[in-house]
């Protein structure tokens, strides 16, 4: 029996404002990412991309249509249950790294932790994930005191402290030079192809584009072109 | 929900990173609960005061007066009304108060001051039972005479009359260096030797040394009586200088003219056993125990404010009442009361009985005292009163104190009373206990209105900080806060603010109370009651302040914790 997708969405429609300002933003969007498989969403601006990120983050709720993450029917699911989704099974990276001034990297990193039962190693589970994008020394830093590469870093690290099954990412090199985004996709590669994380990323960027297995184009809030052969056809792909 | 410890973490974290947002919030709460416990622990003090000046603990059932021709008609209080009074269920005791029938002044040494005042009307009994104060006035408040078997009871002298006064000084206690009585049984020296009634005659110029040895006749008695009241110390009451009655005792007893030389005659003590609580008796010619009675506290706070300051005499709180008999003994506070006489002129009319003298002695403060005048065992009334006024007076009681079972009973039990002819005595402490009640209600408003400010303003600064950290909102969210999480934290700041606020405000109310205090102490005269400390600060004040003061900024971070949480994350994270 084929295993079922981690996300799979039918028919998903949203719309903000009322009456004559009412914007329709997702038009029955349906789509299914498979476990382990690294996605690029593109599109222009308003296409819809970012508003299907946050729904499937469960930070957003559809107007209508189905929408199960993770095996969890969001619909159905509780306030609780969605807020359990979003600490331990999906990480957020955001284009404005979307850190709190006031805490040091390893207190930004480890917040997920406040909402959380399982006060197991704590710091050390931080400090691993700081490790694991290069900033070891930096835990004690505030993010006023980095760079836009280090802080998006940061922001990494606090995604994966939950070790996710499931990343989305919304244009999360948007805000950064071409060598630090470069860098960035690679540490998204790495961690599809040997962690097996599931990676949606919304981006602008073709080089993410030419990385990920599958491409998704949306345009007016549907999706118009979904290329499986985009890897072969860029020459990119997992290795 | 998350962890109490994150929990609180995050809140100490939140609020520690805003001080200008938290002395916003916290400045109103600190002000409205300060004027809270100020105005709480003033209204308290008066409280304390009103119940020291009025003890509202019982209620006190009269007749209604009614007077007929000149004469009084009112319904009779006597014990058929008290059992009548006592099988009513919702009393659970009655005690009659005596008033005293007849005249009578008293006279007595108050440190070194000669005090002549009047008894007669300003003294009754209750049973010694009701009158339980401490351990001093539960030993002695009680009717001595009535002890079957006292074995101070023994014959004496009593000392002189002097015929210009008709109260002497309680005789003092025998000093140690004094020279020896000549007999145990007679003290009383002096010429006319162990007569007694020869002596109180030629004894004329009792009261002053002044009379010794002076032979100039009846001026001499004049200024002997001066320098008595003039305040020599007790016991100054000298013995048989018959110079004095040269014209008057003299020839009342028949004596001789004394001897040119006559040497200064030895002073009359007091020679019974225990001479502190012992007195000879004038008309039963043995020691007895003198009459112990209660003073209240208006009593000496209206001797302090009203007579010691217009008569130069010395102040004398509770405190200072119970420390002079605590340093000097009973015998300190004792007094002679002439019954059937009166400082009041014109007034000694009322019976025939021949006058007569007795001792009484002060054992304490008591709540239970009349509010103006001294307050005895009952029982010493109610014989007096038989004595010199018959036996109505003995059994016609002045009051019933009654204490209810639940002061809620009071109007039931006042009805009850209006349909057997009888009233409740207009009580001022009520009248007063209602005004400080309207006075306390009135602050209360004053405080719950600044209360009700600051809450508003800690919901506005509230809403501006929760629209502040709308992005940090959205973060939380983002990595697994839930909508009540959020809605915690903003109410735990909100709580820390109450609690920092309430502390501060108490401190603040302490610090005004202090200074108050201290200005009062100097800068206000003294008047009747003034207390040492304006507000009483109550453990129940504080801690109500404390949970007044949590409750009232949870209630003004309601709104925008509600908000907060309730802001969708993905538009919270979307507005940077």
């Amino acid at each position: 029996m084929a295993k079922a997708p981690v996300v799979r969405l039918r028919d998903v429609t949203k719309s903000y404002g009322v009456g004559a300002a009412k914007t329709q933003v997702l038009r029955g969007v349906s789509l299914d990412v498979q476990e382990g498989e690294l996605v690029a969403l593109v599109g222009q601006s308003g296409s819809g991309k970012s508003t299907l990120l946050n729904i499937i983050g469960t930070l957003d709720q559809p107007d209508a249509g189905e929408v199960e993450v993770l095996g969890t029917d969001l619909a159905k699911a509780s306030e609780h249950r969605r807020a359990q989704l979003r600490n331990r099974s999906i990480g957020f990276i955001f284009q404005a790294f979307n850190l709190m001034d006031h805490l040091t990297c390893l207190g930004n990193v480890t917040i997920p932790a406040a909402f959380s039962h399982d006060a197991r190693d704590v710091e050390a589970r931080g400090r691993e994930a700081m490790r694991r994008v290069g900033l070891s020394d930096f835990a004690a830093r505030f993010p006023s005191e980095l760079s836009g590469g280090q802080k998006q870093r940061v922001a990494i690290a606090r995604a994966l402290f939950g070790a996710p099954t499931l990343l989305l990412c919304d244009e999360p090199t948007g805000n950064l030079d071409s060598e630090t985004g470069r860098e960035v996709i690679d540490f998204f590669r790495e961690l599809n192809a040997k962690d097996k994380v599931t990676l949606l990323i919304v981006t602008h960027e073709r080089r993410i584009s030419s990385v990920a297995q599958r491409v998704i184009a949306m345009r007016d809030g549907m999706i118009v072109e979904t290329s499986d052969e985009a890897l072969s056809a860029h020459g990119g792909g997992p290795s | 929900m998350m962890p109490a410890k994150s929990l609180v973490r995050m809140v100490m974290a939140n609020t520690l990173r805003s001080p200008r947002h938290f002395i916003l919030s916290a400045f109103g709460i600190v002000i409205g609960i300060g004027a809270f416990v100020l105005f709480l622990a003033l209204t308290q003090r008066a409280g304390s005061v009103l119940e020291k000046v009025f003890p509202l603990e019982e209620v006190q059932v009269v007749a209604p007066r009614v007077s007929l021709l000149g004469k009084d008609a009112s319904k009779r209080l006597d014990d058929s009304t008290v059992k009548t009074i006592l099988a009513r269920p919702e009393v659970k005791n009655a005690i009659p108060r005596l008033n005293l029938a007849f005249p009578a002044a008293g006279r007595g040494d108050f440190e070194g001051t000669d005090l002549k005042f009047e008894v007669g009307g300003f003294a009754d009994g209750v049973d010694p039972s009701f009158v339980q104060d401490d351990e001093r006035i539960r030993t002695y408040f009680k009717d001595w005479d009535a002890e079957p078997n006292d074995k101070n009871r023994i014959a004496c002298v009593p000392p002189p009359q002097d015929p210009r006064e008709d109260v002497i000084q309680a005789p003092g206690i025998r000093p140690k260096d004094a020279p020896p009585a000549p007999a145990a049984t007679n003290p009383w020296d002096g010429d006319a030797g162990s007569d007694a009634a020869g002596s109180a005659g030629s004894a004329g110029s009792a009261a002053g040394s002044a009379t010794a040895g002076s032979a100039a006749g009846s001026a001499t008695a004049g200024s002997a009586a001066g320098s008595a009241s003039a305040g020599s110390a007790a016991g100054s009451a000298t013995a048989g200088s018959a110079t004095a009655g040269s014209a008057t005792a003299g020839s009342a007893a028949g004596a001789p003219p004394p001897p040119p030389r006559r040497p200064r005659p030895p002073t009359y003590y007091n020679p019974c056993p225990e001479p502190e609580r012992y007195y000879c008796d004038d008309t039963e010619r043995v020691c007895k125990h003198r009459v112990p009675v209660v003073l209240s506290a208006t009593v000496v706070e209206l001797y302090n404010n009203q007579f010691a300051k217009s008569h130069g005499m010395p102040m004398a709180d509770k405190n200072l009442v119970n420390l002079l008999i605590q340093q000097r003994g009973l015998s300190a506070m004792r007094f002679s009361v002439g019954l059937g006489f009166t400082t009041i002129s014109g007034t000694s009319a009322v019976t025939n009985q021949t006058p007569r003298r007795v001792e009484a002695v002060v054992v304490g403060v008591s709540t239970r005292a009349m509010p103006v005048g001294v307050t005895m065992p009952i029982q010493y009334i109610r014989r007096w009163n038989q004595e010199y006024m018959g036996p109505e007076a003995a059994s016609s009681y002045s009051s019933i104190i009654v204490t209810l079972k639940d002061r809620n009973q009071l109007a039931p039990f006042s009805q009850w009373l209006i349909e057997q002819g009888l009233r409740l005595e207009d009580s001022l402490g009520e009248r007063f206990a209602t005004v400080i009640f309207v006075i306390r209600l009135l602050f209360l408003i004053i405080s719950v209105a600044i209360l009700v400010i600051a809450v508003i303003n800690i919901g506005h600064n509230f809403f501006i900080q929760v629209s502040e950290r709308r992005r940090e909102i959205g973060i939380m969210r983002a990595v697994g806060a839930t909508e009540s999480d959020v809605q915690l934290i903003v109410l735990g700041e909100a709580a820390v603010i109450g609690v920092v606020g309430g502390i501060l405000g108490i401190l603040l109310a302490l610090g005004i109370g202090t200074a108050w205090n201290t200005y009062a102490a100097a800068g206000i005269p003294r008047f009747p009651f003034k207390p040492a400390s304006w507000f009483e600060f109550k453990t129940w004040i504080w801690a109500s302040a404390l949970v007044f003061s949590t409750l009232f900024c949870i209630l003004g971070g309601y709104l925008p914790a509600r908000r907060a949480a309730k802001m969708e994350p993905a538009q919270a994270l979307a507005q940077n």
